[in-house]
């Protein structure tokens, strides 16, 4: 059989955010232990000191994101304090 | 089935398209039966004339008779078909769609979470990230 079949070569603008709800997706993250998707989910909903906490107490931490993270984010001084506790403690 | 047949053997744009909104709704499982890769390949062609709706509904309809025969195993005499093939051809569809536009399967990006998770683990964060 001579097929030859392709999609479409040139897609269509595909521009946008896909739709899902965080807490799915936070849950999906966590259920599949994905930390780095548990921060990114976290910071969407604003649990800023949540995802910080798991960037500095799970095995898959890295302190230069957590340290990156709390950067980008000057005007939260108690990150600081939740950072600081966490790692010196 | 000769219908399906003449769509995957031939390439003719104008009439087959014609073909391809009539059969294509409703015909998803036998047309991938044949060949999943040009079924995914046709289902993203005539996006427009095949909602995803559609198309999900059909494979996880797939995936459900997959379960039910690997439950009751091969006792019908039917040869079991594996189970998740149904489910891996959700996640690739769904995937492949957003790839060409994000909105269309929108409906359906909760979903497609869970199955990058069980699939494709490493396109999850990248998914999630999109903007």
């Amino acid at each position: 059989m001579q097929v030859l079949i392709t999609a479409r070569s040139t897609p269509l603008a595909s521009k946008g955010s896909p739709h899902y709800p965080l807490e799915v997706a936070l849950d999906v993250c966590r259920r599949h232990q994905l930390i780095e998707g548990q921060v990114f989910v976290l910071g969407r909903l604003g649990a800023h000191a949540e995802a910080l906490r798991l960037m500095l107490e799970s095995s898959q931490g890295d302190l230069r994101a957590a340290l990156d993270f709390v950067r980008q984010r000057p005007q939260e001084v108690e990150l600081w304090q939740v950072g600081a506790e966490l790692v010196f403690r | 089935m000769h219908v399906i047949a003449s769509i995957i053997s031939r390439d003719k744009v104008s009439h087959d398209c014609m073909i391809a909104c009539d059969c294509l709704p409703h015909q998803v499982s036998q047309l991938a039966s044949h060949s999943w890769e040009k079924t995914l390949a046709l289902l993203l062609r005539y996006v427009e004339a095949v909602p995803p709706e559609a198309v999900v509904t059909q494979l996880d309809a797939a995936a459900a008779m997959e379960q039910a025969s690997a439950a009751s195993g091969a006792q019908d005499g039917a040869p079991p078909s594996p189970s998740g093939v149904a489910e891996g051809r959700l996640f690739e569809y769904l995937h492949a769609l957003f790839l060409y536009d994000v909105h269309l399967g929108a409906p359906f990006h909760g979903r497609q979470l869970v199955l990058y998770a069980r699939h494709q683990p490493t396109l999850l964060l990248p998914f999630l990230k999109v903007r």
